[in-house]
């Protein structure tokens, strides 16, 4: 089965990064495939470069981008979801005028019509609220 | 062949207006997927409910009011508008208090219309 992932939740203030990324694990291993994740509300924020993580904590990014380049899917994060919360590549950055990029590589900058997609294209869709 | 009916979406809203802006974002993924001219369908439950509240002081919160915002899906040809009966009776609402023309489903008329749908977006 084809799954398109959508988290909600903000990395330290949410499970639900982590908790999709368990279910990705999983569904990987069992032999299904991940056609998007798509960050949007608070979860924009796993993207975000700017943020320190504690030496004795996961690093909850790098192992999504390192499942994402493995099996091959998108990081997808809404730009507009990404504004609001000072998640910005560096179009937005010089679009703004704002004094630093703070989008991480291998996250996709992308609009809500890629959700949309996500949602139409996979056999399922599994959201993971804040 | 004939074609395909676009699959249609069921949004499934169980979180309070102004619990932030979620329930203002949620709105937008919506008005994309009209855009797109996919067929939508909202369901609302829960605490949900009280989006549809007509009068709601968002002007108190800084915010636009979330009921404003979703009398204009009507414009974009969305009036599949579904509500739980049990949530509507525990809200103390009735349907003059809302601010868009719902229907209200049982149980078993949800579960048909959650197993109808191809996509089910929940909050």
């Amino acid at each position: 089965m084809k799954f398109a992932l959508q988290v909600q939740g903000s990395p330290p203030d949410s499970m639900a990064a982590q908790t999709a990324l368990e279910f990705a694990e999983a569904a990987l291993a069992a032999g299904h495939s991940i056609y998007r994740v798509f960050f949007y509300l608070g979860g924009v924020t796993l993207a975000n470069e700017l943020a320190v993580v504690p030496q004795d904590e996961t690093d909850l990014a790098a192992a999504w981008l390192q499942l994402a380049e493995v099996h091959g899917f998108e990081l997808a994060v809404c730009v507009a979801a990404g504004q609001r919360r000072g998640l910005l590549a560096e179009a937005e950055q010089a679009r703004y005028d704002k004094p630093a990029r703070s989008a991480r590589a291998g996250f996709s900058i992308v609009g809500l019509g890629q959700l949309i997609d996500a949602a139409v294209s996979a056999d399922r869709l599994v959201t993971f609220p804040a | 062949m004939p074609a395909l009916p676009p699959p249609s979406i069921l949004f499934l809203l169980r979180k309070p207006p102004y619990a932030g802006l979620l329930a203002a974002e949620q709105l937008d993924i919506m008005l994309v997927a009209a855009a797109y001219e996919l067929p939508i369908a909202l369901l609302f439950r829960d605490a949900g409910i009280w989006q549809l509240a007509r009068e709601q002081q968002a002007h108190a919160r800084a915010q636009k009011s979330v009921a404003k915002q979703l009398s204009a899906l009507p414009m974009y040809d969305v009036t599949a508008l579904y509500v739980d009966q049990e949530a509507l009776s525990h809200s103390g609402l009735g349907p003059d208090d809302l601010c868009l023309p719902v229907k209200i489903l049982n149980p078993a008329e949800q579960r048909a219309l959650l197993a109808g749908s191809a996509v089910v977006m929940n909050d």
